[in-house]
């Protein structure tokens, strides 16, 4: 035997190779859950840490005083208004959708929904919630579900079964009359090898489900319910007529599209794009393309400083102002004038942590939330950082943000999920109320299991 | 949906074949190779947003391919009797070699320990220099050398081979002076 049949043998070996179609979907769930799992025992060791110096310190100092055996700053009472629903993962195999009260802050009984629960999402008149999921934690089949939930009662409605589609459902849209849902949906078209994420409309009564665009990576719907936009990540966005499910011709913006968002009138859409490269970390050019809801046509790009390196992109001051999170700070963009506004600089982090933004639809303050153990306003007026708002946990270690928060129905509050440490690493669930007016960090309100995501109806 | 998401699935697409067919040499059978290769992309997933070098990905998910299977390798002999598993090989009727050399080469390539199968796999199917290899499984390029020499003369062995001319063998066994840390599995 000589390298050269030694090397044919492998390679007719290798020939032999099976069809895998779910070894990216998996994959990339495993590495979720992974990455999860890493950023738990990260904030656990820190967490824990933290913990010691806070026992220690006050001992060592000799001011053992209440305050540091209940928790540092006194918390203030946060209303809010609506109901939250909590989608929290407690292991591989089990999640949970916990009703939250706001106006009382008291979490109640997890609602009786079937299998483990992908994704959530309220309707437009936020009477509704609606519940995906499917019966295994693994993506080896197509039956998933969808569940009305009544967001009054929390009563929970029969499931209906989903027709069509793919394995994976990971955002969700509910259209206008909560007629159909507009889904994200990854996984493997029956008959085929490929792994794909598409824009899946499903049909809430009877569960068919239709692909309008594939490939599609995110999608925004207006909130007339008119129009929606699907991003094609690295190319460019389609608009979709959902009165007709008519899918438009695309909206071609410069360089590569990155993430969307709808003004809140509206009337237009914008679109960030840049020039960067899937085989390269180097940020090149970056654009932001304002695109008219009516039509999909889109207009004159506005260029913007470079280096910002977009992670969110938000709508505010009646549709005037565009905040873009990136790296350490929240960069205003005037989308009259096309011009850049002074940055806002955060407070420095370490790592990558994403920031997500909370733009209210009226006040004069801001948010960013990053994965950390505070938050941080900023004046959408002179884009001035203020100081961040820890949010304290009963062992003084903090708790960390882990979900992208949400905004109550009364816009003065919003909600994160997060978790705590004690010193023993006993990790502690909850949802956290903000008070924007106050800056205040409410009582935290606890959960079972790892929060994943939060959704505020009623 | 995260952009970083997006560029992983596009390099996991793209470069999950390959990795599943050098998971399936490695191991000897497609349901293990499958696992590993979903570890592997598992693992380069939790960790794709420190890689700053999106062009050295793909070694960076090699390397991670083969410490997990060694770490399996491991995990498996503390709970498992190896023995000679010609499965990989014995369902290819249609292909077009010799079937009695398929089944007699899986049994050999089951005689090899595992970093010693890790070389010959990275050797002869991965084409990888002798440097790449050693750099890979952190040893020096003789003990690359000498182990692939070896690990040839076993598989001839087993199979009753009458072995290599003397210029490959020589070729094969290079230079294994100045060995600084063995590649012994």
């Amino acid at each position: 035997m000589d390298e050269t049949s030694l090397r044919a043998e492998f390679d007719s070996a290798v020939a032999t190779r099976p069809s895998t179609p779910y070894l990216v979907a998996n994959s990339v769930r495993a590495g979720k859950r992974l990455r999860r799992r890493r950023q738990i025992e990260a904030a656990a060791v820190s967490a824990g840490m933290v913990a010691v110096v806070a026992v220690l310190a006050p001992l060592l100092s000799g001011q053992f005083s209440n305050a540091s055996r209940n928790g540092s700053a006194a918390q203030a009472t946060v209303r809010g208004q609506g109901m939250a629903y909590v989608l929290t993962q407690i292991n591989d195999a089990t999640s949970r959708v916990t009703p939250v009260r706001l106006s009382t802050g008291t979490a109640q009984r997890p609602l009786p929904v079937r299998g483990v629960v992908m994704a959530l999402s309220a309707a437009p008149s936020g009477k509704s919630v609606y519940v995906f999921s499917t019966p295994h934690n693994y993506v080896r089949n197509q039956k998933n579900y969808v569940t009305r939930v009544n967001a009054a009662t929390s009563a929970v409605g029969k499931p209906v079964r989903l027709r069509g589609g793919l394995q994976e459902i990971q955002e969700v849209d509910i259209g206008p009359g909560s007629r159909y849902a507009y889904a994200i949906e990854f996984g493997t078209w029956p008959g085929s090898k490929d792994g794909t994420r598409a824009l899946v409309a499903i049909n809430l009564a009877t569960g068919a489900q239709r692909a309008l665009v594939d490939p599609a990576s995110s999608f925004a719907i207006t909130p007339n319910g008119r129009m929606g936009f699907a991003l094609r990540l690295g190319q460019d966005v389609i608009p979709v007529d959902l009165a007709t499910g008519t899918v438009l011709a695309p909206s071609k913006v410069p360089g590569m599209a990155m993430a969307m968002a709808v003004a809140p009138s509206g009337t237009t859409a914008y679109v960030l794009s840049d020039t960067r490269t899937t085989s390269s970390a180097h940020r090149g050019r970056e654009w932001l393309t304002p695109i008219d809801a009516a039509t999909g046509a889109a207009a004159k790009s506005i260029q913007l400083p470079p280096g910002i390196g977009i992670q969110q992109l938000a709508i505010g001051d009646n549709g005037r102002t565009a905040y873009l999170s990136g790296g350490q700070s929240v960069q205003p963009v005037s989308l009259p004038s096309g011009h850049a506004l002074k940055p806002v600089r955060l407070q420095p982090i370490l790592g990558d942590y994403l920031y997500n933004l909370v733009i209210p639809p009226r006040g004069t303050t801001g948010f960013a939330v990053p994965l950390m153990t505070w938050v941080q306003p900023f004046d959408l007026r002179t884009g001035t950082a203020e100081s961040p708002v820890s949010l304290p946990s009963e062992y003084g270690t903090g708790y960390r943000t882990v979900t992208a928060p949400a905004l109550d129905q009364s816009g003065d509050a919003f909600y994160v999920g997060a978790t705590a440490y004690s010193a023993a690493n006993v990790r502690e669930d909850a949802l956290i109320p903000i008070q924007m007016s106050s800056r205040e960090p409410g009582q935290p309100i606890s959960v079972a299991g790892l929060p994943v995501q939060v959704v505020i109806a009623g | 949906m995260a952009p970083r998401e997006e560029e992983f699935i596009a390099f996991a697409d793209a470069a999950s074949s390959g990795l599943l067919g050098t998971a399936f040499l490695l191991c000897g059978d497609w349901h293990t190779a499958e696992d590993l290769t979903q570890t592997t992309l598992a693992k380069l997933f939790a960790s794709w947003h420190r890689i700053r070098d999106k062009d050295a990905v793909h070694a960076y998910a090699r390397r991670t391919l083969l410490n997990t299977y060694l770490v399996d390798c491991q995990r498996r002999r503390r709970r498992e009797v190896l023995t000679g598993d010609a499965g990989w090989f014995a369902d290819r009727a249609g292909a077009p070699h010799d079937p009695e050399l398929r089944l007699a080469l899986a049994d050999a390539l089951a005689t090899l320990a595992p970093r010693a199968r890790a070389v010959v796999v990275l050797r002869y199917w991965e084409d990888l220099s002798v440097d790449q290899v050693a750099a890979l499984l952190g040893c020096s390029p003789g003990s690359v050398k000498s182990q692939s020499a070896r690990s040839l003369d076993k598989l001839r062995q087993v199979l009753g081979d009458p072995g290599p001319d003397t210029a490959t063998a020589t070729e094969l066994a290079g230079n294994s002076r100045g060995r600084k840390k063995g590649c012994n599995g």
